[in-house]
């Protein structure tokens, strides 16, 4: 109940405290703060002349504040983005600024937003803040700065304002902006402010501008090694869809009779015209190496890079370089059961990229519909790579599963677990454990 | 289309302007008088303009510097609570900027001009190096620091306007180095001036509104919490600023014979040793005085006989309370009066029931007999021992005796004060009585009455500071003295010739002048004082009656509330006839097969009464034999019927059966 009103309450601070950042110079922020300090010693006016301190900056902020009304003009504003952007990597993007006046324009700053996006109680309470263990208890009660920290992933990045000395009247001007993008998934732009100072500097009025985007921020990719299981060439059913350029396609055998069910251009129309029934082409059956990546969605108590790793991990797999004629199954689960295959002419690197980018962990444990997808394909997959966030029951039974169909498998665990029990099923299923700390230098060990 | 760098706004502070710090230190040392240690703070603070060298602190070295700066706090506030208590809280305030010393040093001469959050906040600190570079930065505390030494200087409380231009000066000078260069300097001078001006006037009105505030508050007290007069302490405003004023409230009615020639005097209390604002006595005790035989009269004086009788209504807000009676007091009678008793000091008290009471006042030629002094009522406190010796030097009271001194010292305070309810100027708590003798010369019945108590004790006269009212306004349509909150007087008794006389040396015109500020709705207040001192004051033989009538009051709000839930009523029945629900309950063995013999038997026979039960009205009706046979045929009824367990199926087929075979 209290947990629920503080969180209720949350929204209103966090946009205050917004709408401070963005209005308050920081001698604006300073005087703002050193308000109630003095209103609070100048409460009884015969004790201490602190009253008359809390009168002038209380006048200087409301002028302050009366003066920024007097900001008038007319402004465009463009953005220019590029297609992706990788998480963590800075990304630079213009903005254009169309100044309409007839007079110029001096002391702009450009404020872009993304959009603030507030998360709810459920994914509040299960989202982990990485420094809860070192934050005082009070924080840790009340979970504001756990807040903070979900509210600036959710919004995906921190743009800074930028100063735009003067910009002439009816005139465009191209600011650069940088942006760090903090997560993967697309990046929503909201609003652009275009901010002045009054003539105290102590606050800033501003012209605001609905000016939405969207921008995909791809996952962060680390150099993986080529892929060196010890895997088969196995049966690939559709032949020629999957065969465009190389392998096996195009070997014709023999001519047959038409089954329900073939594609029609497979029919030998000469044999057609001069039988008067349909004959179809038969081609020789396709072998080629087909690998399985399984992603474990599944995030319980682990801390959520756990999860973030595992999909760039994923990402450096799908997008590293294969043999030529290979095939690659992203399987996991979302919402639903999903595999996505790459290679051969199938889907390119930013489109696995794309998907792998908007990738959610799961909070209900869905290792079950993994288990049936991978039986649903095991007849195709040369080999596995499975990366598991954890070492718990279920994945021990999806490690068994995988073991009985005698498929070469990787099993990568992102976890490290101290408890024997772990420690032996690791030893069993020569599972390889990767830190986050060590992640490049583990992944390059692999093979 | 012109491109532009990419020129990032920086969101931390900027260092104070070179010399800013300074001024608010002189500012501070001003006002508090630590000139000497602002000088030397603030030229070591402003020094490192001067020279180049710097000495590189690592984070650990800051971190310990402002954790020794928290333990100095720490220990500055023990220290200053033990010494001070509460009032500590603006002597910790003043001392701010010594706290904040070692912190500033480091800033000021270390390479990085600046103080990292980690350093003020453990709780950052903790957070090591994974802490969000939103809240884990290096921010230059320079233009705070400015701010806190106002603050502190705040704290000395003197020269109230050169502060505030001094104030306004210092923020003046920070505001001119941050002001943004796209605006000419005009704009921000009007912008600047509007802002003070109108920050002089509310800081003007905020002490208004505190003195207005307060006395609006102490009026309610008065008017539902008075409480009875403390006789061992009482609070003077001594000290308080602005306008004392006193409200208008009736506190108790005399009735007279004949109507007084001069003011009268109703003592409440006497009190003996004064310190800083307060007078207070060691611990009274209280006489309990014996009940005339047969009367309810209490007689507190020598004399045999009452010259004149005076009648007192007062409001008791508690049983037991000190009332207010005349030096001359010889007996008191009333039938509200429990027991009444009397201390060494002067102070009657009485116990009665709360509310209104009367009570009939006998008074004789000689004084009520007080105790003679002690060594206490010749005491000057250490603080104001010096200037109270310098005035009776000056007025050569040491070789008078003492009906000379009585008469120099009356005059003495007729010839050199005036009488005033206001206190503008502020001085340190101790300092208003001396400044009331030697500089302001202004002051209410207070400041008068504790200073001529003080300087007759000077020339070794014994005096006692006394508290109660002066009985002047009647009210010729109520035909009594009306006594308000605003005649409440002090004057002083002195001890020569063997005995206690009183001593007024306030100037006559307090009276009037405090009657300036009565309120236009005095004579409408007045009215319901009195209205309601008719309907609950009278006497205890009446209460029934009282009682009665104000029961009589209550009718109108339950005739109200009668009214209204009559109308509500109605609108209920309306919503229910729209919302009507039937309710059914399926009675479980309603569908026993005994019912249609029973039903046989009633039209045969005779039927069932009402209340009997089956088994009694078939041993009615079937008398013989026949009733053991009905009787285990109603136990099956009776188990299919009521009993909840069991095959209910079967049950009713055993009926059946049982009935079959019968037939």
């Amino acid at each position: 109940m209290l947990r629920k009103l503080v969180f209720a309450n949350f929204k209103l601070v966090y946009r205050f405290s917004q709408w401070m950042r963005q209005r308050f110079t920081s001698t604006g922020t300073l005087i703002l703060l050193i308000t109630p300090f003095a209103g609070v010693f100048g409460f009884d006016t015969r004790n201490t002349l602190s009253f008359q301190i809390f009168s002038i900056t209380s006048l200087l902020l409301i002028t302050a504040m009366f003066f920024s009304l007097f900001f008038r003009g007319r402004f465009s504003i463009t953005r220019k983005l590029p297609q992706y952007g990788s998480v963590g990597i800075p990304l630079n993007y213009s903005c254009v600024i169309r100044n309409e006046n007839k007079t110029s324009k001096r002391g702009l700053v450009l404020i872009d937003e993304l959009k603030n996006q507030f998360p709810s109680l459920d994914h509040f309470s299960k989202t982990k803040y990485p420094l809860d263990k070192k934050s005082n208890r009070i924080d840790r009660f009340i979970g504001y700065p756990r807040l903070v920290n979900v509210m600036q992933k959710l919004r995906g990045g921190s743009i800074k304002p930028i100063a735009v000395d003067y910009i002439a009247e009816q005139s465009e001007l191209e600011t650069t902006i940088q942006l760090t993008p903090l997560r993967r998934g697309y990046l929503y732009f909201d609003k652009t402010r275009l901010a002045q100072a009054e003539p105290l500097g102590l606050f800033q009025a501003q012209k605001i501008l609905n000016n939405k985007d969207s921008l995909l921020i791809l996952p962060r990719l680390y150099k993986t090694p080529r892929l060196n299981l010890q895997n088969k060439r196995t049966y690939q059913h559709g032949g020629v869809n999957n065969a465009s350029t190389v392998g096996d396609s195009q070997e014709f055998i023999s001519l047959r009779d038409y089954h329900p069910g073939d594609p029609i251009r497979s029919i030998h129309w000469r044999s057609f015209a001069k039988l008067n029934k349909p004959i179809v082409k038969e081609y020789q059956d396709e072998y080629f190496t087909r690998y399985g990546l399984i992603l474990d969605t599944f995030l319980n108590n682990e801390p959520e890079f756990i999860f973030e790793d595992a999909v760039s991990i994923a990402a450096s797999f799908m997008t590293a370089q294969k043999e030529q004629d290979a095939l690659l199954d992203l399987i996991f689960v979302g919402n639903n059961t999903y595999r996505f295959t790459s290679g051969r002419g199938l889907a390119g690197d930013e489109n696995i990229l794309e998907v792998l980018a908007c990738v959610e962990p799961v909070y209900k444990s869905n290792i079950d519909q993994v288990e049936m997808m991978i039986q649903q394909c095991s007849r195709e997959c040369s080999a596995f790579i499975c990366i598991l966030l954890d070492l718990d029951e279920s994945r021990l039974k999806l490690i068994k599963a995988l073991s009985i169909l005698n498929i070469p498998t990787k099993f990568l665990l992102l976890r490290d677990l101290t408890s024997t029990d772990s420690a032996k099923a690791i030893q069993e299923n020569d599972v390889h454990v990767i830190h986050h700390v060590n992640l490049q230098q583990e992944l390059d060990a692999l093979w | 289309m012109v491109n532009v760098s990419n020129n990032t706004v920086s969101t931390k502070l900027n260092p104070a302007p070179t010399g800013l710090i300074l001024a608010s230190l002189l500012v501070w040392g001003w006002q508090t008088q630590y000139m000497l240690y602002a000088i030397i703070i603030g030229l070591l603070l402003e020094l490192p303009l001067l020279i180049k060298w710097r000495i590189d602190f690592t984070d650990k070295d800051v971190n310990q510097l402002a954790d020794l700066s928290g333990v100095i706090f720490f220990i500055i506030t023990v220290y200053v609570f033990v010494n001070y208590s509460f009032q500590g809280i603006y002597k910790i305030l003043e001392l701010l900027p010594f706290v904040l010393l070692l912190l500033m040093l480091v800033q000021n001469y270390g390479v990085h001009n600046g103080i990292k959050t980690s350093a003020l906040f453990i709780s950052i600190r903790r957070l090591g190096k994974n802490a969000s570079p939103d809240i884990l930065y290096s921010t230059n505390i320079g233009m705070p620091f400015v701010f806190i030494c106002l603050i502190s200087a705040s704290s000395g409380n003197k020269y109230s306007d050169y502060f505030f231009i001094a104030c306004a000066l210092v923020i003046a000078w920070l505001l001119l180095t941050q002001r943004t260069k796209h605006f000419s300097k005009a704009s921000w001078f009007c912008s600047l001036v509007f802002a003070c001006f109108f920050a002089y006037l509310a800081q003007n009105g905020l002490q208004q509104l505190q003195n207005h505030s307060e006395s609006f508050f102490l009026e309610l007290f008065e008017q539902y919490g008075w409480k009875s007069t403390d006789s061992e302490r009482t609070s003077t405003s001594i000290g308080s600023l602005a306008r004392l004023k006193l409200s208008d409230r009736i506190m108790f009615r005399v009735k007279v014979d004949k109507k007084l020639l001069t003011p009268l005097y109703f003592r409440e209390t006497s009190y003996s040793k004064y310190e800083y604002g307060t007078w207070h006595n060691p611990k009274v005790d209280f006489d309990i005085i014996s009940k005339s035989p047969g009367k309810n009269q209490w007689r507190l004086n020598i004399n045999k006989f009452d010259k004149e009788t005076m009648d007192v209504a007062i409001y008791l807000q508690d049983q037991a309370a000190i009332i207010p009676v005349p030096d001359n007091i010889n007996t008191l009678s009333g039938k509200d009066l429990i027991q009444v008793e009397t201390s060494v000091y002067g102070s009657t008290r009485i116990e009665a029931r709360e509310g209104w009471i009367n009570y009939r006042l006998g008074l004789s030629d000689h004084d009520f007999v007080e105790a003679p002094p002690t060594p206490e009522d010749l005491n000057i406190s250490l603080n104001y021992k010096t200037d109270f010796e310098q005035v009776a030097a000056r007025l050569n009271l040491y070789s008078k005796t003492p009906t000379e001194i009585i008469n120099i010292v009356q005059l003495y305070f007729k010839d050199n004060f005036y009488y005033s309810i206001s206190q503008n100027q502020r001085y340190t708590k101790w300092q208003y009585l001396t400044k009331f003798l030697f500089q302001d010369k202004k002051g209410h019945c207070e400041y008068f009455a504790t200073a001529t108590a003080l300087l007759l004790r000077e020339a070794g006269i014994p005096t006692r500071y006394t508290i109660g009212y002066s009985v002047q306004e009647y009210s010729d349509w109520q035909g009594t003295y009306i006594v308000r909150a605003r005649h409440a007087h002090a004057w002083l008794k002195y001890y020569v010739d063997g005995a206690w006389h009183n001593m007024d040396t306030t100037p006559s015109v307090w009276a009037p002048m405090e009657a300036e500020d009565r309120t236009l709705l005095e004579p409408l207040m007045d009215l319901f004082s009195w209205l309601r001192y008719k309907t609950t004051g009278s006497d205890i033989d009446s209460k029934k009656e009282q009682s009665t009538n104000r029961m009589l009051w209550l009718l109108i709000p339950l005739a109200a509330y009668l009214a209204w839930r009559f109308y509500t009523k109605q609108r209920v029945e309306q919503n229910n006839n729209l919302d009507t629900i039937h309710l059914t309950f399926d009675r479980f063995g309603t569908d026993s097969p005994l019912y249609p013999l029973i039903k046989k038997i009633e039209q045969e026979a005779d039927s069932r009464q009402s209340g009997e039960t089956l088994m009694a009205w078939i041993k009615r009706v079937f008398p013989d034999s026949r009733t053991k046979k009905y009787y285990d045929l109603i136990r099956l009824h009776y188990a299919y019927r009521f009993n909840p367990v069991g095959d209910k199926e079967k049950q009713k087929k055993l009926i059946s059966d049982a009935l079959d075979s019968k037939t």
